[in-house]
């Protein structure tokens, strides 16, 4: 389990990170959200020892994880930017890998390399972006680390391997109760691959959830009334937005929506209908409800992009 | 040992290809300097192993620059940062995989070197091959250690390199500006006489550099003690570098300093140099310097600070921290004279001082005679030696202090010389004081000294057999070598027999004694060219009439070598000078007479010439013509002798002549004595009568090459006396004396006393 209390990091006057707090479960997929410069890559270099926070604390599995490499023989770390030794191919790296990283498997390397279809001699430098993305996911998977960190990974990957990636972390997570975090700017991005979301805005997490529950502790109810209704007509749920254009109201309720239903239905409306949100309708009524603007243009511009 | 190995791969790119590049140069400048005609030196250790003085620098620095790169890189940093291996053993893979690179490659080119020398059978100090392995790993590891604490401070490949370049050299700097005023200014030490703190080659990294500078500090920068100390601090400065290293902030990469206040500090740095040239003396500390180094310490200052501030109000925030460094300087200048003084002042007292100890005033410099390196092992722990030691010395300060340098009151009449001679006081508690003292006069040094028995020793020795490499310039597996050996057991033989003192330099000086006089008679001289531990010694010993079975040796040896005199070539030559017909015909003759008799009773060595050349109007010679005439006959009739008793000749001459039928006179033999591309009328070679060819540019001419020592029969003898007797008189009727003045001594026929027959000594071999 990651850990992280009031953790702190600054670059000269620019807090990153601010009093987060954070838990991330063992045995899942944790897809961290945010716009540019919420802080998202400086959390996932706190978690793996990059920096040491200027205050507060982060542990992994319990143990702190700055320079402390029994803990960090547990985490794997793929960045947004990727490095590779000069003028080395795949093996050469597997055997740094090999030599930092005491779990590494070789088989599992071999495999995901035919997997990926990556020659394992050609020179990384001559690699497409895409490639490159492959090849450290790849190294990465075969370090058979506790913990995989993945740094606007997918983003460079296209559909066909992005799926496959997805698949090699799922059967990570199932068979090895391997934890993957991965940060990304677009929530479709995390929506069908997380177990749990955290929005991260302005240094610290403002929202996180798990991912199933989020998709249905909120919908969307359309219903309409011959007479003249507000929305006192439906106190007792929980409404957090309530919109009327002429007879027709739409509002998004958080709860069972089978009881919403029923309970709606009970003034005999003309028209009801339960609709479902995507994860990113969900994540910004939720904002909004926790006071957040949608104009912020750091937050829009990220979100939505 | 994972991370290791890794680190070893990871700089194996680098690590092989400055092993190579060593590897080919070791054996590249070794080969050059093994296939060099006419070798007869001891290369020295910075010589011998030239590239591995720039491997020193080059490979210390390319190593931590590629063991270390990942720092200069945000995202390459960060990567390494997440890997599971704490800093400081991140830090140390990195070093010790550098470290094996660098012995690898230092092994590698020392033994490849000796092989070289070995094969080609130069000889060379056998020590050096030691301690180059210590000496070049500890150098080279000083550099990488003053470039990991660089590359552990800063984020940039050229804030790292100049970093790297100021932990490395910045306190030596100092350290050098000091000890260069301190020698200056105070006159009675030098370079080699600065305490520890002040010496330039404590530091071996640096000590190179300076040697470069200062020739005499490759006396002292090999020393095991300067390697342990330099090996000590290198270890020191990686521990910092592992400090700082755990310390670093990943975001540092790609950024010169951490911070504003990290910039001023190296802002700092860089002005102190500049400040620091007071210290040394190379610069006056008069108003128009000290503005002008202000402006120019502001103008960096300024200028750094521009680069990486970029903010003129911060510039200007950080300009008072300008002052700290030009407070520096300023102490640094003060500090060299409050050195000089306290040196001056330091002088110990008579009772204090346990023994003293004579360097030698040739310590400076590449090779010294072996006595020197005897005399510097000598304790004097006489009283008498401690005390003129100890008076000179006061007399010097006084001097100093009076005039601002040490005046000798110099007598023209006197039988005596000054000297300067490094002096160590060796006090009772193991202090020591080394000054450079000038005596004012030699002959009472050296008298007194010969008071020590151990002194005495020092002076008649002459170097072990075993340790001549190279006598009379012939290396131990030459013939010439062997040939020469007669003359050095013959030499080594006479000096142990007789206790002469063999080199001149520690003989009495006496103005009335004439090296061409008698028993001085010096003719010729024993090189020997050797080593002992790790001290190179080279010693000229003037053979002379003194030693004689070491002269008749010489004689033997010189007659051996003699390959053909052409003297009837000569004779003819010589018919022929009266009036050359050939545009370049000339003649040069030397005839060095020993033992002639002289009208002071002495025998004497006495030289004559003759000579002369197409279309000389003046012909002075031709006076000389008729006497030289018989000369050659008798010369002619002359026979090689090893007797250095009686009157012998010494002829060398060169020419060229038409003879009476238009050709060369000897062109035959010149001819024979062609080299591939000449003949004996060309305009390119130069023919020696030995078969030698020399590309001169000069026309064909007949040398004799390696004359022969000859004497001649009674009768010839007389009659060459009285021959050369009328030479003389004629010069100086012609006022061809060549001296200035009456000759008061002249030969003197009447005064010859013919010993026939002349014993003949052994020629020795």
């Amino acid at each position: 389990m990651i850990k992280a209390r009031k953790l702190t990091q600054r670059f000269g006057d620019v807090e990153a990170l601010l009093n987060l707090d954070s838990n991330i479960p063992q045995g899942c997929i944790y897809g961290l959200v945010g716009a540019n410069g919420a802080g998202k890559s400086t959390f996932l270099r706190l978690c793996n020892g990059i920096y040491k926070p200027d205050d507060g604390h982060i542990s992994v599995n319990g143990g702190e994880v700055f320079d402390n490499p029994c803990v960090k023989e547990h985490c794997v770390f793929v960045p947004d930017e990727l490095y590779f030794l000069p003028q080395s191919n795949l093996n050469r790296m597997a055997l740094l890998y090999e030599s930092m990283y005491p779990r590494f498997s070789k088989e599992r390397f071999e495999e995901l390399c035919a997997a990926f279809k990556l020659d394992r001699t050609r020179l990384l430098s001559t690699f497409s972006k895409g490639m490159r993305r492959q090849a450290a996911t790849v190294l990465a998977l075969s370090a058979m680390t506790d913990y995989v960190f993945f740094d606007e990974t997918f983003d460079g990957l296209d559909p066909v391997m992005r799926n496959l990636v997805k698949g090699m972390l799922y059967g990570d997570v199932l068979e090895r109760g391997c934890t993957a975090v991965v940060t990304s700017h677009s929530l479709r991005e995390l929506e069908d691959t997380c177990d749990q979301l955290a929005l991260l805005y302005h240094g610290g997490i403002v929202f996180e959830s798990d991912v199933q529950n989020l998709k249905t502790s909120l919908f969307k109810v359309q219903v309409a009334f011959s007479d003249e209704y507000d929305k006192t007509r439906f106190d007792g749920l929980e409404i957090l937005s309530f919109n009327k254009q002429g007879s027709v109201a739409n509002m998004i309720i958080r709860g069972d929506s089978a009881k919403a239903k029923t309970a709606v239905a009970a003034h005999s409306p003309l028209l009801l209908e339960i609709l479902p949100l995507t994860l990113e309708e969900v994540f910004l009524y939720e904002m909004e409800a926790l006071g957040y603007s949608f104009e912020d243009p750091s937050l829009k511009g990220g979100e939505r992009a | 040992m994972k991370p290791y190995l890794e680190s070893v791969r990871r700089l194996s790119r680098t690590g092989l290809a400055l092993f190579a590049l060593s590897a080919v140069a070791s054996v590249v400048v070794a080969m050059q300097f093994c296939m060099q005609p006419y070798l007869s030196a001891l290369p020295r250790m910075n010589q011998m192993f030239s590239p591995l003085v720039v491997f020193t620098y080059l490979g210390g620095l390319a190593l931590a620059m590629d063991g270390f790169s990942f720092l200069n890189k945000r995202s390459d940093s960060d990567y390494y940062h997440s890997l599971p291996i704490s800093r400081k053993k991140l830090f140390w893979a990195v070093t010790l995989a550098a470290l094996t690179w660098i012995a690898a490659t230092v092994l590698a080119s020392v033994l490849l070197t000796t092989i070289v020398f070995t094969i080609t059978k130069v000889s060379f100090v056998t020590l050096y091959p030691i301690v180059a392995v210590p000496f070049y790993i500890v150098a080279t590891m000083l550099v990488f250690a003053a470039a990991s604490i660089a590359v552990s401070l800063t984020g940039t490949f050229l804030t790292d390199i100049a970093l790297a370049a100021l932990v490395l050299g910045l306190l030596r700097f100092i350290q050098f500006t000091v000890a260069r005023g301190v020698v200056a200014d105070a006159q009675i030490v030098g370079w080699l006489d600065l305490p520890w703190y002040l010496s330039p080659v404590t530091n071996i990294a640096t000590g190179q550099i300076a040697m470069l500078t200062r020739h005499m500090l490759d006396a002292r920068l090999y020393d095991f003690g300067n390697i342990g100390y330099s090996a000590l601090l290198a270890v020191g400065e990686l521990f910092l570098a592992s400090l700082f290293f755990a310390r670093r902030p990943s975001e540092l990469a790609e950024h010169g300093a951490k911070n504003g206040r990290m910039q001023t500090l190296f802002a700092c740095l860089a002005v102190l140099p500049v400040g620091m040239l007071f210290s040394s003396g190379v610069v006056a500390a008069n108003r128009a310097n000290i503005l002008l180094l202000l402006a120019i310490s502001v103008g960096i200052y300024v200028i750094y600070q521009f680069v990486v501030l970029r903010a003129p109000q911060r510039v200007l925030r950080s300009l008072p921290w300008l002052l700290v460094p030009l407070a520096l300087a300023a102490s640094g200048y003060f500090a060299t004279q409050g050195v000089t003084l306290a040196i001056r002042n330091d002088i110990p007292r008579l009772e204090n001082v346990a023994y003293v100890q004579f360097g030698g005033s040739g310590r400076g410099t590449d090779y010294v005679s072996y006595q020197q390196y005897r005399v510097s092992q000598v304790r004097f722990t006489e009283n008498e030696v401690k005390q003129l030691a100890l008076s000179s010395l006061r007399d010097n300060v006084a001097s100093i202090e009076r005039l601002g340098y040490v005046s000798i009151e110099y007598n023209p009449q006197g039988n005596y010389y000054s000297v300067s001679e490094p002096v160590t006081f060796v006090l009772n508690n193991g202090r020591r004081v080394s000054r450079v003292v000038t005596f004012q006069n030699q002959n009472q040094l050296y008298s007194i000294r010969e008071s020590n028995q151990d002194y005495a020793d020092a002076i008649r020795a002459l170097p072990p057999e075993y340790s001549v490499c190279y006598l009379q310039g012939e290396n131990p597996y030459s013939g010439g070598f062997v040939s020469n050996k007669s003359i050095l057991r013959a030499y080594y033989q006479e000096i142990s027999e007789t206790r002469i003192v063999p080199n001149d330099s520690y003989r009495l000086y006496d103005p009335n004694v004439a090296y061409n006089i008698n028993e001085w008679q010096a003719i010729g001289s024993l090189n020997l060219t050797g080593y002992v531990g790790m001290q190179r010694y080279e010693d000229y010993y003037n053979i002379r009439l003194e030693l004689p079975d070491s002269s008749s040796a010489w004689m033997y040896w010189q007659n051996e070598r003699s390959s053909n005199e052409y003297l009837d070539l000569l004779q003819q030559i010589v018919d022929r000078s009266e009036s050359f017909t050939g545009a370049t015909d000339y003649l040069d003759c030397s005839m060095m007479f020993y033992n002639m008799p002289m009208s002071d009773g002495t025998n004497q060595s006495v030289s004559f010439y003759y000579g002369g050349y197409a279309h000389d109007e003046n012909n002075y010679y031709a006076s000389f013509l008729p006497l030289m005439k018989e000369i050659c006959q008798i010369l002619l009739r002359s026979e090689p002798t090893t007797d250095p008793s009686g009157l012998f000749v010494y002829t060398s001459w060169s020419g060229r002549a038409l003879g009476e039928d238009g050709t060369f006179i000897g062109a035959d033999i010149m001819a024979a004595n062609a080299a591939t591309n000449g003949n004996a009328s060309d305009n390119n070679v130069f023919y020696s009568s030995s078969g030698v060819a020399y590309y001169t540019g000069n026309t064909g001419s007949i040398i004799s090459y390696n004359p022969s020592y000859r004497s001649f029969t009674p009768s010839d003898e007389a009659r060459l006396i009285e021959l050369l007797e009328q030479w003389e008189t004629l010069q100086k009727t012609l006022s061809y004396s060549g001296a200035e003045g009456e000759q008061s001594v002249t030969i003197d026929s009447g005064l010859h006393v013919y010993a026939s027959p002349t014993p003949q000594p052994t020629p020795a071999g």
